[in-house]
């Protein structure tokens, strides 16, 4: 069976009990925050998460339809 | 994601009031025959699509790419909430969404805007670290579950030992039986 690519990993196919343990350890409050490269839906624009936080403060939730 | 309507209340109170909210779309944490784990970023554009029609997604979605970059970088968990102020700074981070703890943060940061007009001095930046109880209605979860198919219910089921929608007394009475 060949060797789950990375991808594969992160898109478990089977559902993965998440650890909720070493998120307490994870940025920190008071880190700066990581900036990335998100797509806005239904817009098809490429954004950073610093085009926003640099005009207002910004609330961020990380979530899925499942 | 079962905070979608009191989140959506705080984005229509806040955003006005100078704050960005967001979702962020990332893997699905509960894979099913119905929505299963993203293969394409196609596939992952049609089910962040829709979350925002069968949740009434009022709050702008923002996709991650299918590496979970962003995800990772933030810390991978499935419902996780981050304040970030104008300076780039984690002001707040919660592992689960909470709208009543979230409401209370844009407060503060409504207060500082408001001492800042007024030149009040502030001494420094403090740090206050709590535990907090996340309220479910397991009808949501059931809701949810469904919607991802038997699979994800199964899946749920052999990680964990109990059905994803049992409530605490549930399992406790599971338990003594």
């Amino acid at each position: 069976m060949a060797e789950q690519t990375e991808i594969e990993k992160y898109n478990y196919r089977d559902f993965v009990s998440s650890d909720f343990l070493p998120f307490r350890a994870h940025l920190p409050v008071g880190s700066s925050a990581p900036d990335c490269q998100l797509i806005l839906l239904g817009k098809n624009q490429s954004v950073r998460l610093s085009d926003y936080w640099i005009k207002n403060d910004l609330v961020v939730e990380f979530g899925s339809l499942t | 994601m079962g905070e979608v309507p009191p989140l959506t209340k705080l984005y229509e109170r806040y955003q006005p009031r100078g704050f960005e909210f967001f979702i962020v779309y990332v893997r699905e944490a509960h894979p099913g025959e119905n929505f299963p784990h993203h293969v394409s970023f196609e596939q992952k554009i049609a089910q962040a699509r829709k979350l925002q029609e069968l949740e009434r997604v009022k709050i702008p979605i923002l996709l991650d790419d299918l590496e979970g970059t962003a995800h990772r970088a933030y810390g991978l968990l499935p419902n996780m909430v981050y304040l970030i102020d104008r300076d780039g700074l984690v002001v707040y981070k919660s592992d689960w969404t909470d709208a009543h703890e979230i409401q209370g943060m844009c407060e503060s940061l409504v207060r500082l805007d408001d001492m800042n007009a007024r030149r009040v001095p502030i001494i420094r930046k403090g740090i206050s670290e709590r535990l907090h109880w996340i309220p479910m209605d397991p009808r949501d979860r059931e809701r949810i579950y469904r919607r991802s198919g038997e699979k994800a219910i199964r899946d749920y089921l052999n990680a964990k030992g109990h059905l994803p929608y049992a409530t605490d007394v549930e399992k406790l009475n599971r338990r003594q039986t």
